[in-house]
């Protein structure tokens, strides 16, 4: 057995480890320099907004896009529990996530004959009329001015400044990526995968399928909504337009462009969304038409992403290598690999 | 309701359906939505408003050159995205969908790139005539989109129901395999259903620009329009998108009336909610949901 084979093995360990020793080195890189910490935020928001969407989309095939509308959920709970009441900011947090919990599930329940670009529209409509909304009514939500946030968080009467809040920031996605990578292996996960391929199999084999969905979109408003608080505690204002509507379409590529079998492939496209939307800008924000560019080739010339693109190259190396067989090292990774070979 | 706002849900309603229509020869013959139509539209509207504006060339010539345009673009999509990722039989459409969309995203950031990220008047093909219908003013703008909208349905129709590749484009919608099995030119009818999407959407983009300008970013609410009026009028007649463009600035136009501008999106919504939950199929009966 060679020394890739029994890497193999030590997968589910390796993991954690692994994506740690990258969150460690990203912290550290990313250090007090106040660009990076932007990068870092954005790279946070646009990670965990498209996590969301793993979490329907990828794995139960529910195209639900009203993204915008959770994360401006979270932002705004926080920006309010700091402008009207005088509680403590981390009280938003469960506020704005049970909020766009609850909203994502009802919208789901609203919509769940819904599928494919029907479900898309609605949910998009729904953004749309989120927005409105937020512009619209003023009393609440401060209108097209938003809500500043005036006071800083706190946790147990320690003041959180802006590079802790970074800090905590990447460990978020850090942890949300890795719990759904474990959800994705758990009978939950393998269960609502399978949903995404063949609904009324799973139904037949007495799983609800409705259930199912409307759980993977209450979780996906939760991780949107915890996008939208981290945004907003980053920048410490939140307006209609922070969150445009065009974060949910931008989320909807991520996953492809990094690697759909993989919730790290998510964190993967964020990172290069990041990278070409904000960072390369250098032609008149020409960024997004590059960004949309290359998901279109990614999706045409490498359909599983660059992950994928990754998988085949250390498979080639293996299959290289004197007695390295193919995928024997690893049995549960051999039948996860069987469950995505989804023939695009 | 003042015979004023009528007149403007006939306009709105005939863009509306325009879009649903380039949409609608789309799926007829290759069996999805060609979501980047709302890019092509927009588009087109910018290329005539900025060649106008900035390089001074008449209307018509300008608008023309952006109708060239949207035919490239939508050309364009058919070889390189559609081409290679058409699967037809297998239930694999999803990712042929994020590419369309993507590309929706891409046309629109393009138009964004080459003509300014401001929004522009359109282009004036008529002058600022008009005549009185009752207490309503019908200008000369109204009155060229309307008969735009009528002699491209009516030529689509024709076209549709009277020519060998209309017949092709409708055998292949109603049964793709089929149609490969007994040979008809597939390819052929799909470059020709593309070129009239392009050609549908972008001379409603050029055409009905100058009545409330044009900007990059609207090119997401077309495609929803234009959609959402192909939902609501079903797919079983041609007539079908022109009428659910029609009920659907309706729809829009009534909530703004007596709600506001932003009722605007919460009408649209509750439209698509109700309309999707209660008569998928459209008004013109024919499975639409899938």
């Amino acid at each position: 057995m060679t020394g890739l084979a029994r890497l193999g093995r030590l997968r589910p360990a390796a993991e954690p480890v692994l994506s740690l020793v990258v969150l460690l080195l990203a912290v550290a890189w990313v250090g007090t320099d106040g660009y990076r910490q932007d990068l870092a935020v954005l790279t946070v928001t646009y990670g965990l907004i498209g996590l969301g969407l793993y979490s329907h989309f990828i794995m139960g095939d529910s195209l639900s896009i009203a993204y915008n509308a959770y994360a401006a959920i979270g932002g705004y709970a926080l920006g309010l529990v700091a402008a009207r009441t005088g509680w403590p900011l981390l009280v938003s947090l469960p506020l704005g996530i049970v909020a766009a919990t609850l909203i994502a599930v009802l919208l789901g329940s609203v919509t769940r004959h819904l599928s494919g670009f029907f479900l898309a529209a609605v949910t998009l409509l729904f953004g749309e009329a989120f927005q409105a909304w937020l512009v619209d009514a003023d009393g609440i939500t401060g209108g097209a001015a938003g809500v500043i946030v005036s006071r800083p968080v706190t946790v147990f009467g320690h003041e959180l400044g802006r590079d802790e809040i970074v800090v905590l920031a990447l460990v978020a996605l850090w942890l949300v990526a890795l719990l759904l990578s474990r959800l994705r292996r758990s009978p939950y996960g393998v269960a609502l995968r399978a949903k995404g391929q063949a609904a009324v199999a799973v139904e037949a084999a007495g799983i609800p399928v409705t259930v199912l969905t409307l759980i993977s979109l209450g979780i996906g408003g939760a991780i949107g909504s915890l996008a939208g608080a981290i945004f907003t505690a980053a920048n410490l204002s939140i307006l209609p337009e922070s969150i445009p509507l065009s974060v949910a379409f931008l989320a909807v590529f991520i996953p492809f462009l990094g690697g759909r079998s993989s919730p790290w492939g998510v964190v993967i496209g964020a990172l290069l969304v990041t990278e070409l939307t904000f960072n390369l800008n250098f032609f008149q924000d020409s960024g997004t038409l590059l960004f949309a560019v290359a998901v279109v080739v990614v999706l045409i010339f490498a359909p599983e992403g660059l992950i994928g693109v990754g998988r085949d190259l250390l498979a080639r190396v293996r299959r290289a290598l004197p007695g390295g067989a193919g995928p024997a090292g690893d049995p549960d990774a051999a039948t996860d690999r069987e469950l995505e070979r989804r023939p695009v | 309701m003042p015979l004023q706002i009528v007149v403007s849900i006939v306009e709105s309603g005939c863009f509306f359906g325009l879009l649903a229509a380039a949409m609608f020869v789309v799926r007829e013959s290759a069996g999805f939505f060609n979501f980047a139509v709302g890019g092509y539209a927009v588009f087109a509207g910018l290329c005539a408003a900025y060649l106008a504006a900035e390089h001074g060339l008449p209307p018509l010539a300008g608008v023309l050159l952006g109708v060239l345009g949207a035919v490239v673009l939508a050309l364009l999509t058919e070889a390189l995205i559609v081409r290679p990722m058409w699967k037809p039989g297998t239930n694999e459409e999803l990712p042929l969908v994020i590419a369309l969309v993507a590309s929706l995203f891409a046309l629109e950031q393009l138009a964004g790139v080459l003509f300014g990220r401001a929004a522009r008047p359109g282009p004036k093909l008529v002058g600022e005539g008009g005549f009185k219908l009752g207490s309503a003013t019908v200008t000369a703008q109204a009155v060229l989109e309307v008969a735009l909208t009528a002699v491209l349905f009516g030529l689509l129709v024709l076209w549709m129901y009277r020519s060998a590749m209309g017949r092709g484009l409708r055998a292949i919608g109603e049964n793709t395999q089929a149609a490969i099995i007994l040979g008809l030119p597939v390819r052929a009818v799909r470059i020709a259903a593309f070129t009239l999407a392009g050609l549908l959407a972008g001379l409603a983009g050029g055409v009905f620009a100058a009545r409330s300008g044009v900007a990059f970013d609207s090119a997401m609410d077309y495609t929803l329009f234009g959609f959402l009026a192909l939902v609501i009028g079903g797919t079983a007649s041609m007539w079908g998108p022109l009428l659910g463009g029609l009920v659907l600035a309706a729809i829009q136009a009534t909530a703004i009336f007596y709600f506001g501008a932003a009722a605007l999106h919460y009408a649209t919504l509750a439209a698509a909610i109700l309309f999707f939950a209660l008569r998928p199929q459209g008004i013109f009966m024919k499975r639409v949901r899938v």
